[in-house]
């Protein structure tokens, strides 16, 4: 998953480094266009559905965030 | 159509529906900041919500509603204004994708023209602009000539230039900077910079008719781009339809990439 999510991160921002960054929302490293692109990715490649109460800095500020987000709402399924 | 007064009131609905579908709840702080600056309109929806952010020029349309409802949601906003929705996507074959295209349908929206993102790197490489121009931020004596470049080259509706206060906050904050001759005092072309964290939008690059075709845009560009700034990337929209545009952005080596927008317009 992780190197799925990755690549998928990687080609909206191929700047950044993803494995690095740990306030990807609180350093503004993100900003609005990339969060739609990041939910609505993470949402078609995981079959997952993202919903308002998550979109919260914490679940996406570092990369093992979004992976603890992904798999709490596959678990939630 | 009323006023949205606090994020209060409409922050239920927006929590209220599943399914992700208009770009407007993303970054709470963000719609927050568009209600205290008394933007944000609520208007009545058929199988969900409306809202219209209005501002000097341009009115701009965001929806809430369930994906499953989607082909069945309707909006109807007042006739006498010209609204503009977005639609940002990577793949054109995704189940959101095809529900926004029906929402917009739905509402009375026709499509304008794609756009597609282009990006760079920064460039350590310094770029020396013509003898006689001079490549600064704007000034406030500048922003009445900005002004009149920035509407002769865009429409406010569907390229959200900076109008008014709007414009006056951009050239306050360093971010408009022009092209100038020196030796004739004169504006050639203007372009915004607008940093966001570490990337750096590029927004209304224009030349002044007259001036077109002499290099000034990329002048303009590539001086911006090879100063130590802080950004580590660079990324603009342009339509897929402007190839001038974006064999400019091209030889000032931006890149397209996969992100797109399709930009709808109620007229």
């Amino acid at each position: 998953m992780r190197e799925q999510l990755l690549a998928l991160l990687e080609e909206i921002r191929p700047d950044v480094e993803f494995e690095k960054e740990k306030k990807l929302i609180d350093d503004s490293i993100l900003d609005s266009f990339d969060i739609i692109s990041i939910v609505q990715e993470m949402n078609d490649t995981f079959d997952i559905e993202i919903d308002v109460e998550e979109l919260v800095p914490a679940n996406f500020n570092t990369i093992e965030a979004m992976i603890e987000l992904i798999e709490k709402l596959q678990a939630e399924g | 159509m009323h006023k949205i007064n606090s994020f209060d009131e409409i922050e239920s609905k927006i929590i209220s529906k599943k399914g992700i579908v208009s770009n407007f709840y993303l970054m709470p702080e963000e719609t927050k900041k568009i209600i205290l600056a008394g933007e944000l309109f609520e208007t009545d929806a058929e199988n969900g919500f409306a809202w219209v952010q209005k501002k000097e020029g341009r009115n701009q349309f965001f929806y809430r509603t369930d994906i499953d409802s989607a082909d069945a949601y309707e909006c109807k906003l007042p006739d006498d204004d010209r609204y503009v929705a977005e639609i940002i996507h990577l793949t054109a074959a995704s189940e959101r994708y095809t529900s926004e295209k029906y929402i917009l349908s739905n509402c009375g929206f026709h499509l304008v023209e794609p756009a597609r993102m282009m990006a760079r790197k920064p460039s350590s490489v310094a770029f020396v602009p013509a003898e006689d121009h001079r490549i600064r931020p704007a000034v406030k004596a500048d922003e009445r000539i900005v002004s009149a470049l920035l509407h002769e080259a865009f429409d406010p509706l569907t390229d959200a230039i900076p109008t008014g206060n709007e414009l006056k906050q951009t050239i306050e904050n360093g971010e408009m900077w022009i092209d100038e001759d020196t030796k004739a005092d004169k504006i050639l072309g203007c372009a915004v910079f607008e940093l966001s964290g570490k990337r750096a939008w590029v927004r209304h690059v224009t030349v002044d008719k007259k001036m077109r075709g002499q290099g000034i845009a990329k002048e303009l560009l590539l001086t911006y781009i090879s100063r130590k700034g802080p950004a580590t990337a660079y990324a603009l929209w342009v339509r897929d339809g402007n190839q001038a545009a974006i064999q400019l952005y091209r030889k000032a080596g931006f890149e397209e990439t996969p992100r797109q927008m399709d930009i709808w317009v109620k007229a």
